[in-house]
């Protein structure tokens, strides 16, 4: 069992690609993705995906962007920005927005391996919690 | 065009300063001139009049003194001696020639008249013998008052004279003792009173009538010589007649005495002084006036110099600050676009190190490894093409001015651009004329131009445009560079301020509002020309128009 299952998107491809090998090594599942477009897609093909690793800067639709669209539709899945250069504006723009942290491009593995099973294991408190709040819910509503 | 607004301004400004200063300098100068002559004047009239007066003064105390003189000494006779010896024409005649020899003949002759007018004896030069003045004028006024001084007439010899007598009173009987008074002697008295050229003196009686010589060319009518005696030494002038007069009475009231002046020569002096103060005043003026027109034109001078001095310095340091805003703008994209292949070479060594520490004991592995290798490469070369571009950014920093192929200008920073332009997406479509000549121009400078105006572009389209035309065309005596994208266009209330320094519609901190005022200066420093057409909605299209005969200016 991978200790998540993560969205990695980046308009680079071999960056995904080697990315890809380096985190499915560490027990990560990864799902890749080259624009913000495929990464929306690929969260409804697989919605068990816990973490998205996303790059900021990207042709069309950019990180920014696609995180609010993903916060939107997912609230839920925590999102890591990883950029080529972190400018306090983005990084507020992307902590506006619901981002679980930022990264600067490039980064090492195994910070980014802490991150983004911290940012799993806080989506999984968060979907317990709620779970527990419905089940009481449901009790309540019985007694 | 805006110079000459600037140039027409300016000289309104000048204008008007130069009237305000010479209002300010000429008020008090006027008041005071005019202050000053007006007291001149009257003080310069008192005292022509004051002198004029003290010479009727003195003249009328000669003439009283001279008449009372006279009167004396027949007073004296009549006094002491009696009427009985004066009646003996040799004992008169004795007398007449004492007076004359002590009074050079001023006494013509000397005559003993009785009450009855007859008379009695007589000294003097004409013989004349038993003459009777009962019914004349003189006689009666003589018998009625103690002494009489007649009128100038004519007398036998038509000799003009004046008549003194002195009444005598012995007991019952009355007697008259007249002298007759030769006019001549007056009139020598009346000649030493000559002022200037023009000014007489003369004497009237009651009847206007001339007890003395007529004063010379200007003569008054009747009527205003009889006025005179109203105007009892009154000062003034005859307007008219262009003469100032000065009076005083003789001979109780009875003679008044005539000084008579030509105003011009009179106030001569005055009218002098006059001229000269508004010769000085003119001069004056005209000094103030000069001085004040070309110390505006001389301020005006420094102005302009001044102000075009600032506006290149000025547009020189937004050039500089331009320079340093598109090394900045530079820095950051490059350190992106460098950023992502060092971290797919990063992530490589990185998987080759996993690798590794699994051991090289399998063919999948060594393939990996290859692979790895492979991948490091390209993005190695990557790399090296980005900082190659840099430095021939690098290179062409200085403002040299050389002979520039634009269009291979606009394919590097296109080239440069491309990686923006990838991300905006948006494709940039060059369509350049293939004779384009080459111009005379800073690489530098034309490459801000050319990447300022292509950047403001794909920043106006950010994700939503999709295509920038950038053409060039070379016409007889220039070229055109044509920038045009298919953005929203610049709405109109910004129009007018495209160009102006530090406006900017960028969110803070993305902009610093120099590019296209940067782009402007360069331009126009070039003697080119930059203008747009923009259509909300549709997009924009920037116009740079550059002679090719451009000297730099």
């Amino acid at each position: 069992m991978a200790l998540a299952i993560v969205l990695l998107v980046d308009d680079e491809v071999p960056f995904v690609e080697t990315m890809t090998k380096r985190l499915t090594k560490r027990e990560l599942e990864i799902i890749p993705a080259y624009t913000g477009e495929g990464a929306l897609l690929k969260l409804n093909e697989h919605p068990n995906i816990e973490v998205v690793i996303l790059d900021v800067k990207m042709p069309g639709m950019d990180g920014i962007d696609t995180l609010g669209e993903i916060k939107k539709i997912h609230p839920l899945k925590e999102v890591i920005m990883l950029t080529g250069h972190a400018t306090v504006e983005s990084a507020i723009e992307g902590m506006k927005k619901g981002a679980y942290d930022y990264l600067m491009k490039p980064c090492d593995i195994e910070l980014l391996v802490n991150k983004v099973t911290e940012a799993a294991k806080k989506k999984r408190r968060h979907e317990e919690k709620i779970i527990e709040a419905q089940l009481k819910e449901i009790t309540m509503r019985r007694t | 065009m805006e110079e000459k607004l600037t140039t027409r301004y300016s000289k309104v400004i000048i204008r008007k300063m130069i009237i305000i200063l010479i209002g300010v300098t000429f008020a008090p100068m006027v008041l005071i001139t005019g202050i000053i002559l007006y007291r001149f004047n009257t003080f310069s009239h008192e005292m022509v009049y004051a002198n004029l007066k003290e010479l009727v003064l003195r003249h009328k105390l000669h003439i009283d003194f001279f008449l009372n003189e006279n009167l004396s000494h027949i007073k004296f006779l009549s006094h002491n001696f009696e009427p009985e010896l004066l009646q003996d024409d040799a004992f008169l005649h004795e007398r007449l020639q004492d007076l004359q020899e002590e009074y050079n003949l001023v006494l013509m002759d000397l005559e003993l008249i009785d009450e009855q007018g007859r008379q009695v004896a007589y000294a003097g030069p004409s013989q004349l013998k038993d003459a009777f003045y009962g019914n004349t004028h003189w006689f009666k006024e003589a018998m009625d008052s103690p002494h009489y001084i007649s009128d100038v007439f004519k007398g036998p010899k038509d000799q003009l004279q004046f008549i003194m007598a002195t009444k005598i009173q012995k007991e019952n009987t009355g007697w008259i003792l007249k002298a007759t008074i030769d006019f001549v002697s007056m009139n020598l008295l009346m000649e030493n009173l000559k002022v200037g050229e023009t000014g007489h003196a003369y004497i009237l009686n009651r009847q206007g009538e001339f007890q003395t010589r007529p004063p010379g060319k200007i003569e008054l009518t009747k009527q205003q010589y009889l006025e005179l005696f109203d105007k009892l030494e009154q000062t003034g002038h005859v307007s008219d007649k262009k003469i100032i007069t000065v009076s005083a009475f003789l001979k109780n009231n009875e003679w008044i005495l005539i000084l008579q002046q030509d105003i011009d020569e009179a106030f001569a002096e005055l009218n002098f002084n006059r001229k000269f103060a508004v010769l000085i005043f003119s001069l004056c003026s005209l000094g103030i006036i000069m001085v004040c027109v070309l110390l505006f034109r001389r301020v005006d001078n420094y102005i302009s110099e001044a102000s075009s001095e600032k506006e290149s310095v000025m547009t020189q340091q937004i050039i500089e600050t331009g320079k340093l805003d598109s090394i900045g703008e530079l820095a950051t994209g490059i350190a992106h676009e460098i950023n992502n292949p060092v971290a797919i070479m990063v992530e490589e060594a990185g998987w080759v190190q996993d690798l590794l520490h699994e051991g090289i004991d399998k063919n999948n592995n060594l393939e990996e490894f290859i692979r790895a290798l492979k991948q490091i490469e390209t993005q190695g070369r990557r790399c090296k093409e980005i900082t190659r571009k840099l430095l021939s950014f690098g290179r062409k920093m200085d403002s040299r001015v050389e002979s520039v192929q634009l269009n291979d200008l606009i394919e590097e920073v296109v080239s440069l651009s491309s990686e923006k332009a990838r991300h905006a997406n948006v494709k940039i479509n060059t369509r350049l004329d293939p004779h384009l000549p080459e111009i005379q121009a800073s690489v530098t400078e034309m490459q801000q131009v050319l990447s300022n105006i292509i950047n403001n572009g794909l920043d106006a389209m950010e994700n939503k445009g999709d295509h920038l035309d950038i053409n060039s065309i070379s016409h007889e005596d220039h070229i055109v560079i044509t920038v045009r994208d298919n953005g929203p266009g610049i709405p109109a209330i910004n129009l007018s301020r495209v160009f102006d320094p530090f406006f900017s519609t960028k969110p803070v901190g993305k902009g610093s509002g120099l590019g296209l005022s940067i782009c402007y200066g360069i331009i126009k420093k070039m003697g080119g020309r930059i203008d747009f057409e923009s259509v909300v909605g549709e997009g924009s299209a920037f116009n740079i128009m550059l002679p090719l005969d451009n000297s730099l200016k």
